[in-house]
Formats: structure tokens, sequence, C-alpha cells
């Protein structure tokens, strides 16, 4: 088979990218079939959850633990801000060039800002945007490798630390800079270059954090809280790095025509380009020991909160499949929603895809920093702010679903008003529940193979602020690369 | 042994261990299976629906045509009406109108000559190429011949197949399948001029007072049709 190597015209991937002029597809029989869904309010609200959980997390990150929680905890803060940095990015794509805005009712959204999926999306590839469009679009790459790069070491270390090193965390901090600048350059100077970083991050989440999972759920003193505890987190840890694929559980078993269309990167057709699918197919695999694992939990404790997450997650990827193959006549892409795409698919993947993105994943992560004391809310200042936080995170999360219902079934300002202040009092009135919920419980992750370790237990402070200025470093390296690589690409 | 080491195989010899390992096998079963189907069904599916291709766009074409017979007195002009409705076109498109103005000299006269008829088409709102330098929307006679006008309507259509660029095939049929063109009124106004012949002043031979003008409005019709050549 022969591929065109011009990047305008290669990889457009969806055929409808040729009917962008239109505002409104219209079938042969002059039906019209679709306007564009604007979610653009979903990634302010997404983004600015992801940022203040992330700000939160460093200044409240529990400092009279172990290095290990320390480091997890500043982990988990820079995931949240890198992708509440990348969703705050989006809102200011300008329409029809990079990942192209919803509000442009043309092209496709990019869920993620994987370099896969803006391959796949024909995006950044189009030779006509301009320099501003090139920096936000390379923040936005190279935040998506942030959050690669620390979603891949963060399973090494948390819940089980599988590299007790005293040079562990300066290690990481090192590799994690490396990385970026790597692929910082790569980026600049070989843009067609199909990159892999799904297989970065997505088979350690499910293969390492899938593992300590069942060892714990059947471990044959599973009754005890802390295998509880280290169960739920590698849990929470796979929902939230894995599952936005959760949602597509059912197509990706059936190796489906969508999913096998799904998340292609590059030009040609070797094993570059099929290597996405793979990292695809690993999010299948912590589904699959997820559904396991809460199954059997909740036959023999009843269900927890994260088996009622992991039903939802189950239901709605079994009609997502139905959804995709009945609703749409083309192949839709898991990676981004088609503009061109008729408005139930374009809902339907907004309220999973979306939903999981800049709704659930804040939500998932607050519970694993406040739930899980990888934060401090001990003292009246750090209790305070933690309140705040929390308090924010939720009303925020609600004002998302409702953003989304809104956009979906408009219902009139005054409505919305008053189902928002109705949430709003609840989550006031619940405020207290919500907070004891989360931080009253003094739920501590220890190492429970400390009896196999051969190495004394150290401190690891200095070690632990280096890494932070380090995180600041890459952030630093990502803004002065995009900027760099803005002249590069438009030159 | 390492630490790591330690750990990882005490945790693959628990029961949840041996689940884990169990459903290892059972994904890399699906992952060969996966592979398979990728490479064998996968990849001409990718192909079609995520490639660019060339195509040969080729054009069938076809004519509709109908004609009106006036007579038109001297010095008289008269406007032939053709409305071109979207509903008679079927899924074809409209690529051009032909308009042709025919007469004969009808006197009787002995030794009349062709009277002078000019046509023309009156711009319209009707989408179609107006400006184009092959679009002929005037022209006249004086020697009985027809007067053949063309509007070109069909935006690139030259009648011959052309290669275009897309996925899939009606992404490169898209752009030729626009039934907006074409559809409207269009009016050809005509006007004759007499020439009387040197024994019309003469007694008994009448005088040339008008002419029987047909014109025969054709409308060129296509139907694209598209064959991937790579």
């Amino acid at each position: 088979m022969t591929r065109r190597h011009d990047a305008e015209k290669i990889f457009n991937s969806k055929r409808r990218a040729l009917t962008a002029q239109y505002q409104e597809v219209v079938d042969e029989g002059g039906h019209q079939l679709s306007t564009s869904l604007d979610v653009t309010g979903l990634y302010a609200i997404g983004g600015l959850l992801l940022v203040i959980l992330g700000i939160s997390g460093i200044f409240l990150r529990k400092k009279d633990t172990s290095w290990t929680v320390q480091l997890a905890a500043l982990m988990v803060a820079w995931i949240l801000i890198s992708k509440g940095l990348q969703a705050l990015i989006r809102l200011l794509y300008v329409p029809g060039s990079f990942g192209n805005v919803p509000t442009g009712s043309m092209g496709q959204e990019v869920m993620d800002g994987s370099w896969g999926s803006i391959h796949s999306s024909g995006a950044l590839l189009s030779g006509s945007t301009g320099y501003f469009t090139e920096v936000l679009g390379s923040l936005n790459i190279l935040l998506n490798f942030f959050f690669i790069f620390l979603s891949a070491f963060l399973a090494l270390v948390f819940p089980i630390n599988f590299v007790n090193k005293e040079r562990t965390v300066s290690m990481f901090g090192v590799i994690i800079f490396a990385s970026l600048l790597i692929s910082a350059i790569t980026f600049a100077f070989l843009p067609d270059l199909p990159l892999i970083e799904g297989l970065v991050n997505d088979p350690p989440a499910a293969a390492i954090w899938g593992l300590i999972y069942l060892y714990s759920v059947f471990n044959e003193n599973s009754e005890e809280a802390h295998w509880k505890n280290i169960a739920d987190v590698c849990a929470l840890l796979m929902i939230a790095i894995l599952g936005s694929y959760f949602f597509y559980w059912l197509g990706i078993l059936l190796i489906s025509d969508y999913f096998l269309s799904s998340g292609l990167s590059g030009t040609e057709m070797n094993i570059m380009f099929y290597a996405p699918q793979i990292s695809m197919a690993f999010s299948l695999f912590g589904f699959a020991i997820l559904v396991v694992g809460e199954s059997y939990r909740s036959w023999k404790d009843g269900p927890r909160l994260v088996s009622y997450i992991v039903g939802m997650y189950f239901v709605v990827g079994a009609l997502s499949h139905a959804v995709i193959t009945l609703a749409s006549d083309d192949l839709v892409n898991l990676q981004s929603v088609d503009m061109q795409e008729n408005l139930f698919i374009q809902n339907w993947q907004s309220f999973t895809s979306l939903f999981h993105f800049y709704i659930g994943r804040p939500l998932l992560f607050m519970i694993l920093l406040f739930r899980f004391n990888l934060v401090d809310t001990g003292t009246a200042e750090q209790s305070n702010l933690s309140r705040i936080t929390i308090m924010l995170v939720v009303v925020t999360a609600a004002t998302g679903i409702m953003e989304m219902v809104q956009e979906i079934m408009p219902i009139p300002q005054v409505f919305s008003a008053i189902i928002l202040g109705i949430a709003l009092a609840f989550a006031i009135g619940w405020e207290e529940k919500i907070f004891d919920w989360l931080a009253k419980e003094d739920i501590e992750i220890t190492d429970p193979f400390a009896d196999l370790r051969t190495q004394e237990p150290f401190q690891n402070d200095m070690a632990i602020q280096r890494f932070q200025r380090t995180m600041v470093g890459c952030l630093v390296l990502i803004i002065f690369s995009s900027i760099l690589i803005g002249f590069v690409r438009v030159g | 042994m390492s630490e790591a080491m330690a750990i990882v195989k005490e945790m693959l010899s628990n029961r949840g261990g041996k689940i884990f390992s169990g459903l290892t096998a059972a994904f890399a079963v699906f992952i060969l299976l996966h592979a398979s189907f990728f490479w064998s069904y996968g990849v001409n599916l990718v192909d079609e629906e995520s490639f660019v291709h060339t195509w040969e766009i080729s054009f069938a074409e076809s004519v509709v045509s109908s004609s009106e017979t006036t007579l038109i007195g001297d010095e008289e002009t008269y406007d032939y009406a053709y409305t071109s409705e979207r509903s008679t076109l079927d899924q074809r498109m409209v690529a051009a109108f032909r308009i042709t103005v025919s007469y004969t000299e009808s006197s009787g006269g002995a030794g009349n000559p062709c009277d002078s008829v000019t046509a023309s088409i009156k711009p319209s709102e009707m989408p179609a190429q107006w400006t184009n330098d092959s679009t002929q929307i005037s022209g006249n006679s004086d020697d009985c011949s027809d007067i053949v006008l063309t509007l070109l309507v069909y935006p690139e259509y030259i009648g011959q197949p052309v290669n275009e660029q897309g996925v899939k095939e009606d992404d490169v049929l898209e752009k030729w399948k626009i039934q907006d063109y074409g559809i409207g009124n269009l009016v050809c106004q005509v006007s004759v001029d007499t020439t009387d012949g040197p024994t019309s002043s003469l007694p008994l031979t009448g005088s040339d007072e008008g002419e029987e003008v047909t014109v025969t409005w054709e409308r060129i019709e296509f139907i694209p049709s598209a064959s991937r050549i790579d």
C-alpha cells in the first residue's frame, strides 16, 4: 500500500473534513443531520478544577509521612496541573486550526491532546497555522507528555514502592525533565514521527496497579483495612488514568471497526502505526482486572464506592458500543469528537469521554488526595484550605455537569440557576459530611511489604524538595520549548 | 534478589497474583487475536476510512431539451422563458445550458434575404458561470444560420474525467453533487429585424413583416462516478 507523504494531505483521518465548509451536514435527502456541540465551558470548568486541586495538593502535601507518599502526592498534584493547563489552553485555540474548537462547528475536537489523536485528527499538520496556535499546540502536547511521564513513574512508587532507593526521587526528576526535553526536540524537528506515548503510561498503569489491586483484593488478610485501602487506591488510579477507554470496553473487546480505526498514529502502515491500539487494549486489560476484583469484593463484602464507579463504567461502556454502532454510519474515532458527526454521537462522546477527563478525573483524584491522606488537613489553616478546595471542586463539578446538560437539553437559564442553587444548597448542607468522609478518617497508606525490604527506611526530604523544584523546571521547560517550537514550525 | 523482584514474586504467588496471571494470559491471547485481525482486516478498513487516495471522476452526460416557436414581428423583441427545476433533476447535476435560436426566411418573396436576428440570455439569479470566458450569452445571425448560446453552469466541469484526492468515494463526489447550480429561470431575448428583398416593392409581392423563430433549450446534465486509481 502506498501512502502520500504530504503532511497536508495525509491522515485527514475522518473523511468529513472535506465537508468542513458546511456548517451543517445535510444528507442526500436534504435532512439536517447535525449541528456542532460547544463544550468550551467544560474545558474552562475542568481546567480550573484540575489546576485548583493540583495547587492545593502541592500546598497541602503531607510532610510527616514516608517519602513515597510525599512523592506520590507531588506527582498527583503535577498530573492535575498538567491536565488542567491543557484544558485551559484548549480554550484559546483558534477555530479551524490546531485541535479545532467546537464553536467553529467543523473539524474534530481532540479530547485529550495526545500526539496520536492530534495526528489522527489531521490537526497541527494542516500547515496553515499561525505562530500563536503553534505555541498553544506545543504546550498542549508537551503538557500531555508531562502527564504521561508522571503517571508512568507514579505506578512504580505508589501505593507499593518498587524502586526503594535513595536516589529514586532525584532520578525520577531528572528522567522526567530529560524526557520532556527530548520530546520537545523531537516535536520541533520531527513532527511527523509517530510517537506512541500511550505505551509509556497505559501498560504500567494496567499491569502494576492491576497486580497490586488483585493481590490486595484476594489477599488472605483482605479484611484488614489497609488492603482494602490499597485496592481502592489502585482502582482509583487505574480509573483516573485509563478510564476514558473504559467507556469503550465492549467495542475494544469485540475488536469492532471503530476501535480498529481509532488512535492510529503516523503515515505508514507499520508497527508504530499500530502501537497506539495496544495502549488502548491495555485499558481493557485494566478494566477486566477491576471488573473481576470489584465483582469479588461486592459478592464478598458488599459493594464499595469503587464498585459503583466500575459498575457505571461497565454499563456506559456497553451502551457506548450500541450507540456508536447504531447511531453513526461513519467510524467514530474514540480519541476525538468529530464535529461533523451527528449530534447524538457528539453528545454521547462528550458525556462519556469529556465527562471523564474534565469532571470524573478531578473528582477521582480529589478522593485519592484527601481520603487517603496524601495531603495534610490537620492544622486549622490546612483544614480551611482543604474545605475550600473540596467545596470548590464539588461545586465546580456540579456546574460542569449542569453545563453539559445545558448544552444537550437547553434548559431556560432560570431553571438551570434553580437546579444549580439546589445543588449548591445540598453541597453546603453536606459540606461537613463530605469533608468528614474525605478528610476526617485517618487512612494511611503504609508499606505492606516492609518485611521484604532489605534497605532500612530513610527520609528523603531534600530530594522531595529538589523534585518539586525540578517539576517547576519542567513547567518552565515546557513553556520555553513551546515558544521556540512555535518559531521552528512557523519558520 | 532485589526488593522489587521479591515483592513481585510474593504478589504473583498469592491467589490474586494467580488471577492476574490468568488475566494476563487471556490478554496476551486477545492481543494476538487483535494483531492478526488488525493486520488482515483492519489495515484495509483504515486504508479505506482514513487515508487519502486518488480517484478518477468520470461523468455520464444526458440532455433534456424543449423548444418554443413564436412569430416575432419586424423590430420586435420576444422573451422566451425557461424554468429549470430541481424536481426534474433526480440524481443529476446541471452542467450547462445550450440555447439554439433557429429561423428560416419565411416571407416567401422571391429573392428575399435572411432577416437579422439577435438573441441574448438575460443574466438572472440562477447560480451559473455567468462570467466564464466560455459562456456565450449573446449572438446574432443574418444568414439564417442558427445562433447557439452556451451558459456554463457547474464550476470546473469540463465534461472530461478529472482526478481528485480524497479519503472515500463520497468525499470526492461531494464536490460534484451540488444540485443548487442551474436551478432557476432563464430568459432568452430574441429581436428580429426583417430585410426586404429587391422585389418587395413590386406589386403583388409581399413585404417581410416578421419571422418565425424557434428557441431550443437544452439542459446538459451529468451524473458523476468515481473509481480509485491508487
